[in-house]
This record gives C-alpha cells, structure tokens and sequence, in this order.
C-alpha cells in the first residue's frame, strides 16, 4: 500500500504538563506510551516472582519458603504475565499504531481509552497488595490457586482470592473498554480508501482479538462473580456439598482461557507479517488466506475449551470432539507459518533485532504448536496433564510465542516512537541471551514432565534435581538478560542517531510516511490511500 | 473525500463510534448477567 503524506496542520497544544499530562491525556500516543511502561513494570514484577520460585526449585527439599508463599507467587506470577504484562503490552501497540497504520487522527473514543488505561495501576495493586499486607500480619497472602481459581480450593482459600476476583473484575472492564474502542475506531475512523481489505494486518489481528475479547470477557466475570458468592452469600454453584459442580468453574474458566491464549497470540501474528516483510523486502505473502485464517482461528478458539481438562472426565464423543477441534485449529495456523516464511522465501533478508526475534519467534513458536499437537490428543494427555511438560508447552506458546513477540513489535517501531535508533548491538546481545537462556530453563522442563514431575509443587523427588538446577540457571540468566532490554529502550528514548521517517529500508505502511517521532497529532489531514 | 476529518465529518465519525460502542458495551453486560442464571 502506498500513499501521499500529507503534511500535519500546526495544531496548538494545549495539554498540561508534568503528572497531570499523564493523568487527563487522551492523546493516543501518549496512551499507548503509558500501556507499554506499565505492561514492561509488571513484566519485571512477574519476572520477580518466578525468579524466587526457581530459587526455591533449585534443588530439593524446602530452602527458601514454605509451600503457601510458593502457590501464591505461581498464581499471582501467571496473573501479572498475562493481565497486567502481555495484554497491555499488545493493548499498547494498538494505541500507538492502528490510529497511525489506518490514516486516523486518534482513537474514535479518547476518554473512554484514558480510562482504560488507568482501571490498570489500581487493579495491579489489588493484586499484589496482599503479599504486602501478609507480611504486617494482615491476612493469609495471595491468590493460592494458581491463576485458574479452580474451586472448590478457591471457595476455601483466603482473602487474597478476593482481591483477585476484584483484580480480575476490573482488568476485565478495562480490556474490553480497550476492546471496544479498537472494534469502533477500525471500523468508523479508517482513512478514505482504505477497505477492509486494505487494512494492515496487524489491524486485522486486533479486530479479531477485540472480538474474542468482548465474548469470553463477561463468561470469566459471571464465573469469578458466581465464585464470590459462593465464598461469601451462601450460594453452591461450584460446591458439591450443597449440590453444586466443580467441574462447572472449569468449564466456564477455559470458555475464557482457551481464547485468552489466541488474545494474547493474535496481535503478535499480526505484527509478525510486517516485520517479515521489511526485512526481506517482499510485499507480504497471502494477506488474504492471513485474514481468514485469524477469522478461522477466532471461531475455532471458543469451541475447544475443554482439552484443559480431559482428565477430569467427560463422555467419550465429547472427548473426541474437543481433541479434533483443537487439532484442527493447526490448520489456520499452518497457514500463518506458511505465509510468513514464503514471505522470507528468496527475499533480501538482513537480521537486524526485529528480524532476529521474527525468525526466533518462527522457531520457538513452533515448538509450542508441536507440543500443542501432543496435548490434544486424549490419550497421549492422560499422561501429561499436569506435569512439567504443559508449563514448557505454555512457555513456549506465551514467552516465545507472545513476549518474543512484543519485542519483535518494540524494536521494530520504537525508531518511530521516539525518533531515535536503539543500539543494534545490544539487541542481538539481548536476542541471543534470551532465546539462548530461554531454551535452557524450558527444554529441561519438557523432560522434567516426561518423566512425571507434576507441576505446582515447592518440593520434588530426587531424580528430578539435575533438570531442575539448569532450568534455574536458565531462568536467571534468562531474567538479568532482561535488563539488557530495558536499558536499550531507555537509552533509545532518551537519544541516540537520528530515525528517518521510514526507519527501516524495506518497511511498508502508512505509519512510515510520518515523520520519527510523528507529531503530537497526525494525520488531522488523511492519507490518500491508493 | 473533500470532507474527510473536517470538524464535521470527524463529530459523525465519533458519533458513529459512540452508538457502536453502546451498542457492543448492552451486548458485554447481557452476557454478563446472563451468567447468573447459568444452571447445571
């Protein structure tokens, strides 16, 4: 797609400055600047948490803490990844990019979008708070759970799973405020002649994901909701004692969980097509079979939720059918890897950071796909539910898969962010440290499951110490590389050479006709599209 | 195209957007309280 810049209007600024800019801004820029501080805040917080944890799996025996603190820094990790680190991260580069890849002015609703964001700091604070308010003697800690509140352990558990409800409740409400504000902003604010069909995909993954959002979001809210008044109003939705089903919680659960995975995976898919496509400077292959296939995965997300729980029994046909439904999703997906890598086929690639994490995601990503494959099927899972071996799976599918693919996003458009190059060496340090380190504490984890260590326990049996110390190594080596990405992006905001506006020599989109940093409002005047 | 994000078409775009996103925001609540009265 190409198009004819046209130059922004001298618009006056009048927003203040200082903490209150911050607080009142509507401006999309600076909302999406303020998404991905948070998202990288709470990675760092998560990354916090599963560092103690492998502290304590170092070797056997109980070393660090007792097994209470060890389930509530499991659950409240996996809570803090994927509600206050990965989705804001991808809710971010909304705000900074569809407006700009569209030709909008803004998003379509800007107070709703401020809004958004700031339901987020409140809702991180619920649910760390009660680690904090344990160790003045207040309480029992947190959420204990792990992140899928399965009852009937949480309608026993402590205080912190109520602030985890509230916590939930309110990320929930933020996300779909975000949710729908992406849905009216792709559908009403697209630049003239810019079809449905001529929108970047990273778009179109958005849209998908927004959707997914608005339908499973409320399911979660209702279950979490029907936990609550177990717990506290004398209802029995989730307890057997008084004639209720535990089963039902999981059952609502994984309605929402299973698309979670793609929400949390379809922007990333999106982005994917065109950092490929720069760096092998080849228009992107298959936009069309790329946007079915992301429709085809949404569908197929929502009707294959059971497979996270094959063991806790259902009727044979039913077993059947979720294990060929979640096969099936492999064929869409089957697609995207196709298309991504026939867009990389016989094109003049170079290996800048972006590329590397594109091409590292590519591989990895697969991995997470294969060992998918292996869990769907119902008798292989019998053996593998609840061991190691679905924690590398899931790592795999939302580390490598997800966070590799935030970062693939950030290096490629932070030039066009803050007007400056990062250091490139430090990004292939950091590339290669991580995928290095990344494959050290998880491939031993695939074993550690194979040969039957279940997951969610402080302690373990012997012959399970010599995997367990490398994924620890791995996992700090994989945590202090980390910082290497912090301060590239620091560095970067800070100064460093000059970005052009097209950053990128092979970059494609409206996004690149704007000057680096694009001004504070763009495109008052739209694009033409051709 | 003339028109595109002048004051006016810019207030029909947001107005546009507004009705959507009530419409969509009705949709998220029924779904919510509809499941309260889930039952085995």
């Amino acid at each position: 797609m190409t198009a004819i810049a046209h130059p922004s209007g001298h618009h006056e600024e009048h927003y203040p400055g200082g903490l209150l800019r911050w607080l009142t801004t509507t401006n999309h820029k600076d909302i999406g600047t303020m998404y991905m501080t948070f998202a990288l805040v709470m990675f760092f917080v998560g990354g916090l948490m599963i560092l103690a944890v492998r502290a304590e799996l170092f070797q056997p025996g109980l070393q660090l803490m007792q097994p209470e603190f060890f389930n509530q820094l499991i659950g409240v990790h996996a809570l803090v990844m994927i509600f206050a680190a990965l989705m804001p991260a991808a809710t971010g580069f909304a705000n900074w990019m569809i407006p700009l890849m569209i030709g909008a002015p803004d998003m379509a609703l800007p107070r709703l979008n401020n809004w958004g964001f700031w339901l987020l700091p409140p809702a991180a604070i619920l649910l760390t708070l009660p680690f904090m308010l344990a160790l003045f003697g207040i309480g029992d800690g947190a959420i204990a759970t792990g992140w899928t509140f399965y009852a009937p352990l949480s309608v026993q558990g402590g205080m912190g799973i109520d602030f985890a409800i509230l916590a939930v409740h309110i990320l929930g409400i933020s996300s779909i405020m975000g949710s729908i504000n992406i849905i009216v902003t792709i559908f009403n604010m697209r630049a003239p002649g810019m079809t449905m069909m001529k929108l970047p995909l990273f778009a179109w993954g958005w849209l998908i994901t927004a959707f997914l959002l608005i339908a499973t979001l409320p399911v979660l809210a209702g279950a979490v909701t029907m936990l609550l008044t177990d717990r506290h109003f004398g209802t029995h939705f989730f307890n057997a004692a008084g004639g209720g089903d535990p089963i039902l919680f999981q059952h609502l659960f994984w309605f929402f969980g299973h698309p979670e995975v793609y929400i949390l995976l379809l922007p990333v898919w999106g982005l994917m097509p065109h950092v490929i496509s720069a760096f092998s400077r080849k228009p992107t292959y298959g936009y069309t079979a790329q946007v079915y296939s992301f429709i085809a995965i949404g569908l197929l997300s929502v009707v294959v939720w059971a497979h996270h729980f094959f063991t806790a029994g259902m009727p044979v046909p039913a077993l059947i059918y979720f294990m060929f439904s979640t096969m099936s999703i492999s064929i869409p997906l089957a697609v995207l890897f196709f298309c991504w890598i026939a867009t990389m086929w016989r094109g003049a690639m170079t290996f800048e950071t972006p590329m590397l994490f594109a091409v590292g995601f590519i591989v990895l990503f697969g991995i997470a796909g294969l060992t998918g494959l292996v869990l769907a099927d119902v008798a292989a899972d019998a053996q593998y539910h609840h061991s190691y071996f679905v924690v590398a799976h899931f790592h795999y599918a939302l580390f490598a898969g997800g966070i590799m693919g935030v970062m693939t996003g950030v290096y490629y458009w932070l030039p066009k962010w803050t007007g400056h190059m990062y250091s490139e060496k430090l990004g292939k340090l950091h590339f290669w440290l991580t995928v290095v380190a990344f494959n050290l504490t998880f491939i031993p984890q695939f074993f550690l499951g194979l040969a039957g260590m279940p997951r969610r326990i402080p302690d373990y049996a012997l012959q399970f110490a010599e995997f367990n110390a490398i994924s620890t190594v791995g996992a700090f080596i994989l945590g202090l590389s980390q910082l290497l990405f912090a301060w590239n992006i620091w560095a970067c905001v800070r100064g460093g050479p000059k970005a052009e506006a097209r950053a990128w020599e092979g970059a494609d989109g409206l996004e690149w006709e704007l000057p680096s940093p694009p001004p504070h409002h763009s495109w008052e005047t739209p694009p033409v599209i051709r | 195209m003339d028109n595109a994000f002048s004051p006016e078409d810019l207030a029909r775009r947001r107005s546009r957007s507004a009705r959507l996103a009530w419409l969509i925001g009705g949709a998220v609540l029924f779904l919510y309280v509809a499941g309260f009265f889930l039952q085995r």
